[in-house]
């Protein structure tokens, strides 16, 4: 219990966090292109509402502009790594509004984002590759477990998405037939037969499981990661709903650089040098002023990629 | 005092422990719903929301026809929503938008499947 206490309680330097925040502030701003004109369609009294509790009136165009405004510079704020608190606070709002307003709105990626989005804000995920360690030095140390939750959710994510998978409809090829569709690279033809689709059902399967342990492995990492991108780069490219799977691919492969980060995995040890006794008084003045503890890790480059 | 001399010496009393009983918490409760909750819902028809099975399944739209006394009319409801979500179950909002957007006694809704059908009276509404 002690060793996990003083795990939840660390802080390290952690750059790549960075990498995710603008990662996520990307894959926010794909969403919001997705999801205003279903906004402002809701507008209309002729289409179906669907609100997640009777009683929520039809949302104005007013209001839609307000949201979508609100979530543009939230997302902005992310992304450029300003404010990001707020911003990141401005944006679950926006999230937690717009999955409570209405059903039809609701995805899998939009889910993702406020898990995500939420462990950001709580990370001060601003430390680093931002307009705000321009400002103060970007030596700052953060609180890892948020960044330890974020590496969590995606194992969660793919795990689950591969064991759900495991049904006749997914395996048969069913499901790739009907989703190859619509995509920016139109699915040939002659390729749509059970001889390859099947296969290439049981082959995604397979990926997803193997990225949801792969990434941890200091062995696997680095093919898991090329694998990874390949995977979602044909998902977003060959799929239909392009936007949103694009979106869903940059909020997952925006993960991945935490996996490189050791001083993160380095502080389950006793030996993590690279990471921090929790809440000292650098953290208590607000800005971690480059220590020696610090420093070496930014020194010896062990906090970048392994 | 410098940052190593506060970790070494341990003089210092470390105030970061205050919070850990609310981090722990935090963490424990994330786990447990980011873990529990698909589980719950892998028991559910699929693809259910919230439980990451993305193209796991497929459902087909259901189809609509309204009742006006003895005629029945259908109607194209799939053009009407805003996004046709397979994880969704669309009967309850169709039947309420057609009862109110509508003169029609009755809404019938089948699907999705070949055995849900739903026949709801718009005075219940």
């Amino acid at each position: 219990m002690r060793s996990i206490l003083r795990v939840l309680t660390r802080r390290a330097v952690c750059p790549n966090l960075g990498l995710t925040r603008i990662g996520i502030g990307i894959a926010l701003l794909i969403t919001l292109a997705e999801v205003a004109p279903l906004l402002f369609a809701l507008t209309s009294p002729e289409t179906v509402r669907a609100p997640r509790f009777d009683g929520l009136p039809r949302p104005t165009s007013t209001a839609a502009w307000a949201l979508v405004l609100a979530w543009f510079a939230g997302a902005t704020g992310l992304l450029l790594g300003w404010k990001s608190r707020w911003a990141g606070g401005l944006v679950l709002a926006c999230l937690g509004s717009v999955l409570v307003l209405d059903e039809q709105l609701y995805s899998n990626h939009l889910y993702l984002l406020l898990c995500l989005t939420l462990l950001l804000t709580i990370a001060e995920s601003d430390a680093y590759l931002s307009l705000a360690a321009l400002l103060r030095g970007s030596c700052r140390t953060i609180r890892i477990w948020p960044v330890l939750l974020m590496k969590v959710q995606l194992s969660v994510v793919y795990f689950f998405a591969a064991l759900t998978k495991l049904n006749i409809a997914f395996l048969s090829g069913g499901m790739l037939a009907v989703s190859l569709q619509e995509g920016l690279i139109p699915f040939p033809e002659a390729l749509r037969r059970v001889e390859v689709l099947a296969p290439a059902a049981w082959a995604t399967v397979l990926l997803e499981g193997y990225l949801s342990y792969a990434l941890w492995s200091d062995r696997r990492r680095r093919t898991a990661v090329w694998l990874g991108i390949m995977l979602h780069i044909g998902i977003a490219a060959t799929m239909g709903e392009t936007l949103g799977l694009a979106a869903f691919s940059a909020t997952m492969v925006a993960v991945y650089p935490l996996f490189f980060a050791k001083n993160v995995m380095g502080a389950f040890s006793p030996a993590g040098y690279n990471s921090l006794p929790s809440r000292t008084s650098a953290e208590m003045t607000g800005s971690e002023p480059c220590g020696p503890v610090a420093r070496r890790g930014i020194e010896d480059g062990s906090m970048f990629a392994g | 005092m410098t940052l190593n001399r506060l970790h070494q010496n341990g003089t210092e009393r470390r105030p970061g422990a205050g919070g850990a009983p609310w981090t722990v918490a935090f963490v424990t409760i994330y786990l447990l719903f980011q873990v529990s909750l698909p589980v719950v819902k892998l028991f559910e028809e699929r693809p259910a929301r919230f439980g990451w099975q993305m193209y796991s399944g497929y459902r087909t739209f259901p189809t609509v026809e309204l009742v006006y006394g003895d005629s029945v009319a259908p109607v194209d409801a799939e053009s009407l929503v805003v996004r046709n979500r397979l994880d969704m179950d669309f009967a309850r909002h169709l039947t309420r938008h057609f009862c109110r957007r509508t003169t029609a006694e009755a809404v019938i809704v089948r699907g999705p499947g070949l055995t849900n059908e739903r026949v709801v009276r718009c005075l219940d509404q």
